[in-house]
């Protein structure tokens, strides 16, 4: 299996390339095409799974703010090509996964059926902690790509980096984080508009988006008409 | 202190590294990532020293804030150490750019294209004029002067235009201009008729000799073709 993403960073598009046999697994609405011998199943869970577990990782996707049903794309008899994009403008990048890394929910894009993408209990503390940061744990040996509003940007961080929750893509897990205030004082909380920070620590890559898709949100919404309710 | 730009036009991204004692004043929002050891407070923009200073920029803040719904505050990053890295970015997409002030240009710049700034750059606050808050571009402009580097944004790219002569710019395209002995006048795009049907409305009229910066797209139409489809 190949992953090469086109049209990187404003309209980036996933060319998935899988050989005969091989599956790939992508989100829900990504698809943009695909050729006709590469079958498309939808399920909640993994083929393996009975229907109670595959309704269970379905619903604790949902719960990530994932898709509640995935579907898995098989290159039957021959080599085939599938393609996916993600719904915002923005770019897409390609991780080799060799273990277990993190993603901001709703960055998933694709990823063969060796990768687990689960929610992270363990950020139950950042879950609560606004701002919409929630992860899901991916875990397993593959290709896993992955998408954001904006360009993406890899960051190594050896000691300590600080990245604005609203930013933050993906990161290693050999990365110790914890969600906090920017630092400074109540002034720069209260009025200071930076909300919160994710701050990692020790020796891995994060990822970051060059965008905030909530503070262009919140840049475009007063501008825009009432709903009519 | 260095500053790079990173992923033009679309999602232009700064880098900002500074080295111990330096700082960086920056638009409410825009820090991206940092490193640890850069301290930060939250102050008004121009607000440099005495008591009379901070009250007169609080005052100018508020007037920004309600008159034209304008960020009130700024972050000043400060490094604690050597080799501090700053990553910053706007809001809006688009694009990026660095400028050098010298201590003899001044640069007006739409007050919602400011990014950031290091400290020896003064800001004054210039009234567009009633026509600007109503045209829904944003209502004052800043006039940077100083010495340091500036860091603006633009909705789309950026280009330069060199003006000799006279120059009329969309006012809704317009992100900055420079030039002593430029000067502008605000004015509707051509008589009523012209206005009603040619879909332009306020544009700025250059004339002299400096140089003004475009964006290549503008907030007004954008917010104008999804309108219809926001119910």
């Amino acid at each position: 299996m190949q992953i090469e993403v086109k049209h990187r960073p404003a309209y980036a598009l996933a060319v998935v390339r899988l050989d005969a046999g091989e599956t790939i697994v992508g989100e829900a609405g990504a698809l943009v095409s695909r050729d006709t011998h590469v079958q498309m199943e939808t399920s909640a869970g993994s083929k393996d799974q009975g229907l109670v577990a595959g309704l269970f990782s379905g619903l604790k996707r949902m719960v990530a703010g994932e898709s509640f049903f995935q579907n898995r794309y098989t290159a039957t008899g021959k080599a085939g090509e599938v393609t996916f994009a993600p719904a915002l403008v923005g770019d897409v990048t390609v991780h080799p996964l060799e273990g277990t890394m993190f993603l901001q929910s709703s960055a998933f894009l694709c990823a063969p059926p060796s990768v687990t993408i689960d929610p992270s209990w363990g950020g139950a503390k950042s879950f609560f902690s606004g701002n919409g940061f929630v992860l899901v744990k991916a875990t397993g040996s593959g290709p896993i790509a992955f998408n954001a509003f904006g360009a993406i940007k890899p960051v190594e961080v050896d000691g300590a980096f600080l990245v604005d929750t609203g930013h933050v893509v993906a990161f290693e897990d050999s990365l110790k984080y914890s969600v906090s205030r920017i630092g400074g004082g109540w002034t720069t909380f209260l009025f200071g508009g930076e909300g919160l920070v994710c701050r990692f620590s020790g020796k891995g890559r994060v990822w970051l988006s060059t965008r905030n898709p909530s503070a262009f949100g919140e840049l475009m919404g007063p501008l825009l008409p009432q709903r009519e309710s | 202190m260095k500053i790079e730009i990173e992923s033009r036009p679309s999602y232009a991204l700064a880098v900002v590294d500074l080295d111990q004692g330096e700082s960086m004043v920056v638009e409410s929002g825009a820090m991206v990532g940092m490193s640890p050891d850069l301290g930060v407070e939250t102050t008004f923009p121009g607000a440099s020293g005495g008591a009379l200073d901070w009250l007169t920029s609080f005052f100018v803040a508020l007037m920004r804030k309600f008159l034209a719904g304008e960020r009130m505050v700024v972050n000043v990053f400060k490094a604690k150490k050597g080799e501090q890295r700053l990553m910053l970015a706007p809001a809006m997409i688009g694009d990026l750019v660095h400028v050098q002030l010298d201590g003899t240009r001044k640069i007006t710049v739409q007050a919602g294209s400011f990014v950031a700034c290091t400290p020896k750059v003064k800001q004054k606050l210039v009234w567009g004029g009633l026509a600007m808050l109503f045209s829904g571009e944003g209502a004052f402009f800043l006039e940077m002067s100083g010495q340091g580097d500036l860091l603006m944004n633009s909705y789309g790219g950026i280009e330069e235009v060199e003006v000799d002569g006279k120059y009329v710019v969309d006012s809704g395209h317009v992100a900055a201009w420079e030039g002593t002995g430029l000067k502008y006048s605000l004015r509707k795009a051509g008589g009523f008729g012209t206005a009603l049907m040619s879909g332009e409305g306020l544009v700025l009229e250059f004339s002299g000799k400096g140089k003004v910066w475009l964006q290549t797209r503008n907030l007004s139409s954008l917010v104008g073709w999804i309108s219809p489809y926001f119910h």
